[in-house]
């Protein structure tokens, strides 16, 4: 088990739950779809998990990041995204059959709620979405690793991703959504079946927690912005030379000058300009940057200290 | 010499139809279940088909024990767990090499099939990743075309624990380019967008226009609704692009293009 658990988690990852319960009523009719044959170059990020994750905002709030999912039958958000969207259980709301049973707290999990607005980074939106909140166990355990790389919030399922085309290459890093002339018939639930190994790899999310702490693996923390220089560089003949050093930055201040060869940053060699920035590439505001650069006879030694910005 | 040219050009035309050829799309039939999940058929080894649900969801592909067997990737009468490679997998008419397969009998894929009929896998990322996927629930159909794209093997990172959260800590995101500018945001401003404080003089974000105090909103085709969003936003644009910005200026909603330059 413990060299086979890798492969666990992994399956684990692979199908959102089905609806146990049937999805709630559609209380407002979505509007027919206003935009259809309109298109949206939809950006997404590949995770360390290997799952294509787009941004969306609920209600206006976010972004969150959730992960295209066909093997998903609606939206899903988990209960810390739903938090802080704002969104609150319906008044008459029942939760869904296999949630009844209170978790550990004894606090009661999952129901349904109509999302006013559920838009897309890249323009794509739906209005009087349904959703299901819950955390799936899958989420659960790839965030308390820090597996994905950064915190995943739900997926996307069918009911939203069955009114576009959607055309994926993991070749660039924009898809292509459609919007379709099309009203997707709503899912069926499944359940109440529900069998011993099902909870077995339900008991992953909790496994992979556990795990995370045993390993001491952290949850994905956002990056740090790299410092601005205030150079603009241009590639000449084999050398990299400073095309330009814009003024009152870190680069005119430490006396970088338009026309200076840039020989090495950061005591490595220079050949050409994506050098530069890959050397310096982890050099946050504050920090310096050393510069190797001939100007006419002489070599200069300089220091930049990098400032905010981009 | 009208002989030679006709003959250069049916090679010409001989060239351009393999070329068409090699990137001809194939087109698969979905089956859409009352779960609405879908299935394709599978073929693995030359064995089926067999019904496997598509699920982009999937970072693996994944056939039940029966198929396995039937492909003879197995003997065992069961396996809980294994790490297998299908010779071919053919979705539809479209056929892969060495697919790295899971076998297992998934409880939900089981499910499924005793709910709704004979389903006995997934088809998952280490399959499709390999090409151009369009995915159309209308006309119920896949499409698919080859491209350079060559999948990670994603069990080798898992198991050289490669893929698990950084203990190292510090990640830097840093701008492909120079823009010229600065942009924050202040605490409790849960609202889109960040501020713009500082614009450099002379640099390509002030030649666009940008004037510090607008709003941007977003990044080429990015929201860029914190500091970190911009910079992973500004990491995408390649030095020599045009690229288009949103803003905010006096309440105002417009687009300016900025010139992005090599540098830092």
């Amino acid at each position: 088990m413990k060299s086979r658990w890798p492969l666990l988690a992994l399956v684990a990852l692979c199908l959102a739950p089905p609806l146990w319960a049937d999805p709630p009523a559609a209380k407002d009719t979505p509007p027919a779809a206003a935009d259809k044959g309109k298109t949206y170059q939809i950006p997404y990020r590949l995770t360390g998990t290997q799952h294509i994750m787009v941004r969306a905002k609920i209600n206006g709030k976010g972004p969150f990041n959730f992960i295209v999912d066909t093997g998903a039958p609606m939206i899903f958000i988990s209960v810390p995204a739903a938090e802080k969207a704002g969104l609150t259980p319906p008044q008459d709301a029942k939760p869904t059959p296999e949630k009844e049973n209170k978790d550990k707290k004894g606090k009661k999990r999952g129901y349904a709620v109509t999302l006013d607005r559920f838009d897309l980074e890249g323009g794509a939106s739906q209005l009087k979405m349904q959703a299901i909140v819950e955390t799936p166990f899958q989420i659960e355990g790839m965030n308390a690793m820090g597996m994905p790389g950064e915190e995943l919030h739900g997926m996307i399922g069918y009911t939203l991703l069955a009114h576009y085309r959607i055309e994926l290459d993991l070749t660039r890093n924009r898809m292509v959504w459609t919007e379709l002339d099309f009203k997707p018939p709503p899912p069926v639930r499944l359940g109440p079946v529900k069998d011993a190994n099902q909870e077995q790899l339900e008991g992953m999310g909790a496994f992979m927690k556990a795990a995370a702490v045993l390993y001491g693996f952290k949850p994905a923390v956002p990056p740090s912005p790299r410092g601005f220089l205030g150079v603009e560089l241009a590639e000449k003949d084999g050398a990299v030379t400073i095309k330009a050093v814009l003024p009152k930055t870190p680069a005119a201040k430490a006396g970088l000058r338009a026309g200076d060869r840039v020989e090495e940053v950061q005591g490595k060699e220079v050949k050409r300009s994506a050098d530069v920035l890959r050397h310096a590439a982890r050099a946050t505001a504050g920090q310096t940057v050393h510069f190797t650069v001939r100007r006419g006879e002489k070599t200069l030694e300089l220091k930049v200290t990098a400032g905010e910005g981009l | 010499m009208k002989r030679f040219t006709t003959a250069v050009c049916l090679l010409l035309f001989a060239a351009a139809g393999r070329a068409d050829e090699a990137a001809k799309p194939v087109t698969v039939p979905i089956t859409l279940l009352k779960s609405r999940h879908f299935t394709v058929p599978v073929k693995v080894n030359g064995e089926g088909p067999f019904a496997l649900i598509f699920d982009t969801g999937a970072p693996i592909t994944l056939i039940n024990n029966k198929v396995a067997r039937a492909a003879g990737l197995s003997k065992d009468k069961r396996n809980v767990l294994r790490q297998a490679k299908a010779k071919t997998l053919q979705v539809g008419t479209l056929e892969a090499r060495d697919v790295p397969v899971t076998i297992m009998d998934h409880p939900t894929v089981s499910l499924v099939s005793k709910v709704l009929g004979p389903v006995d896998g997934i088809v998952g990322f280490s399959f499709f990743a390999r090409y151009k996927v369009t995915i159309d629930y209308q006309a119920k159909q896949l499409t698919f075309v080859p491209t350079k794209y060559q999948p990670a093997d994603l069990m080798a990172k898992m198991m050289s624990m490669t893929l698990f959260g950084s203990k190292d800590g510090k990640k830097v995101v840093a701008s492909a380019g120079v823009w010229g500018f600065q942009v924050g945001k202040k605490g409790g401003d849960e609202a889109a967008g960040v501020d713009v404080t500082t614009v450099v003089v002379g640099g390509p974000a002030a030649a666009a226009g940008l004037k510090a105090g607008d709003r941007l909103l977003t990044l080429h085709g990015r929201w860029t609704d914190s500091v970190v969003d911009t910079f992973r936003a500004a990491s995408e644009v390649r030095p020599g692009t045009a690229a288009r910005i949103g803003i905010r200026r006096d309440g105002k909603e417009m687009e300016l293009t900025v010139n992005v330059q090599p540098g830092l």
